[in-house]
């Protein structure tokens, strides 16, 4: 199923960010709160005198981001992309209805109530394409991603270049904080970390599965996560997390996009 | 707390550490072997289904794939190190042309330590302690993970079993271990092995490996490593430092 441009929220209508929170919290329906991103051209990966920019900023050689280089223009057409990741709450109706296995952080058949609001994690690509598959929808390419991330102009992070701590949720992997502190947040949380079009969320707290391989069996993961400790791996256009498809890692989720006709 | 605790689990070539003095709190695990036989056509975790036993204060895991290869890794502790000595034998009617035992060593249960980022793992090159994130990587259909050849040992290309990963970087060997300083950077866990064939590390789960290589093994032959994994409440440089006058004495 395709969705019309009235079922999605266009970029221009983003103004007010925290109302569009209220649908996360209430009725569900899979077409709710997806993101128009308009067809045309735009960059993604890095180009090499920008990675190896970025490798003196890191502190890093500047092949650890060879998997970005080199940059590349592509063309595509309009989608609509899910504004938040999918979250606990979306995931346990998904379970309901279909009767897929809850997950493993849930430690029950239901996600508790404190994370309801979180991303889902512990999801593999397959898990992911089954949930796009229910709430007709499917996973976005890594291309539309990363667009729907950095905008036309390759942003290094969602809300400009410079890396904002207060954007995204990252470094929670704290062994000080105590036992039950909760790593994951809302995915409403980072206001700040609205992408160009207004996409949330796409940087930390659960990085995301989205279609394609770099390799047999190998799935690509994107945005890094709360246990990110590094701004270079939650950049949009970073790859080096990318990792076993039938993985379910405890910092990785998704969001769903789909075609606009 | 005295020696760490070595507990293998049932009919699995995995293994999980207790009672880590240095790293309270906080779960260790690993695979020994994850691999093991012939480089170009080993025998992969799940395959083999070892017995585990105990001997006084040695734990022991034996295991063996018929007509193929036969293993036995003997732990024994102290409240810092797992000495773990990984003997290999022939078992085939084929000559092995560089044979391993693939190992892992995990942290991901232990937020103390684990470096999903890499920026807290550390290498030797040439006597020199180097933060992984300064030496080359290459980008493989795999990302998260890194294979490398070792000081004195073969390229990567003429590993089978590391090649096949196509994610070495060229031109750079490393000495026989990796280690993770913790995030309070005053404690370190590493793994170093002798001899060692290859180091393996793993974005995905921050852990770190170093492979057992026995050269070539005929029919009927047998070889036979040392791998240490340690848990120091020492910084990196002083670890570093503290691990090559050990290794200095045991060479002498």
């Amino acid at each position: 199923m395709s969705v019309t441009r009235r079922q999605v929220v266009t970029a221009a209508g983003l103004a007010g960010l925290g109302g569009l929170a209220m649908k996360v919290e209430g009725a569900l329906l899979p077409d709710d709160d997806m993101v128009a991103i308009p067809a045309g051209k735009c960059r993604l990966g890095t180009i090499r005198p920008e990675a190896e920019r970025l490798a003196r900023e890191y502190g890093c050689h500047v092949t650890w981001l060879s998997g970005e280089y080199p940059e590349r223009t592509v063309d595509l057409p309009e989608f609509a992309i899910d504004r938040y990741p999918v979250t606990n709450r979306q995931y346990a109706a998904f379970c309901k209805a279909t009767g897929y296995p809850p997950r493993g952080h849930w430690i029950g058949p239901e996600p508790p109530e404190a994370i309801l609001d979180h991303p889902v994690l512990m999801v593999n690509q397959e898990d992911c394409r089954a949930y796009a598959r229910w709430a007709r929808k499917r996973l976005p390419t890594e291309d539309e991603w990363e667009k729907a991330a950095r905008g036309t102009e390759a942003r290094q992070f969602p809300w400009g270049n410079r890396f904002d701590p207060e954007a995204c949720r990252w470094n929670m992997d704290d062994p000080t904080k105590p036992l039950g502190f909760p790593r994951t947040a809302p995915v409403n949380a980072h206001p700040k970390g609205a992408s160009p079009y207004g996409v949330m969320d796409l940087c930390g707290n659960a990085a995301e599965w989205v279609e394609g391989s770099p390799g047999p069996g190998s799935g690509i993961i994107k945005g890094g996560c709360w246990m990110t400790q590094t701004p270079m791996n939650l950049r949009p256009a970073a790859r080096n997390m990318s990792g076993f498809a039938v993985n379910q890692a405890m910092f990785v989720g998704f969001r769903c996009a789909k075609d606009v006709k | 707390m005295g020696a760490i605790q070595v507990r293998g689990i049932t009919h699995n070539m995995g293994m999980q550490l207790d009672n880590v003095p240095a790293f309270p709190k906080n779960a260790f695990g690993g695979s020994f072997p994850e691999a093991i036989g012939d480089s170009a056509r080993s025998f992969w975790y799940g395959s083999i289904k070892p017995e585990w036993s105990t001997d006084g204060d040695k734990v022991i895991s034996k295991g063996a794939q018929p007509n193929e290869v036969e293993y036995t890794i003997t732990f024994t502790t102290t409240d810092e190190t797992v000495d773990i000595v990984t003997e290999v034998t022939n078992i085939s009617d084929k000559p092995w042309k560089q044979s391993q035992a693939f190992n892992c060593f995990s942290p991901i249960g232990a937020v103390d330590v684990r470096d999903h980022d890499c920026v807290r793992h550390y290498v030797g090159i040439k006597g020199e302690l180097t933060p992984l994130l300064k030496v080359p990587r290459k980008f493989g259909p795999r990302p998260t993970i890194q294979l490398y050849a070792v000081e004195g040992g073969p390229k990567w290309q003429d590993i089978p079993f590391v090649a096949n990963f196509q994610c070495s970087p060229d031109d750079v060997q490393l000495e026989p271990w990796m280690a993770i300083e913790s995030k309070d950077r005053k404690r370190v866990i590493a793994i170093a092995t002798k001899p060692c064939l290859y180091l393996f590390q793993n974005m995905e789960f921050s852990c770190i490996h170093a492979a057992s290589g026995f050269g070539p093994l005929n029919p009927g032959q047998s070889g036979k490593s040392l791998t240490r994994l340690s848990f120091v409440r020492q910084g990196i440089r002083e670890w570093y430092a503290r691990m090559k006058k050990e290794m200095a004495e045991a060479n002498a």
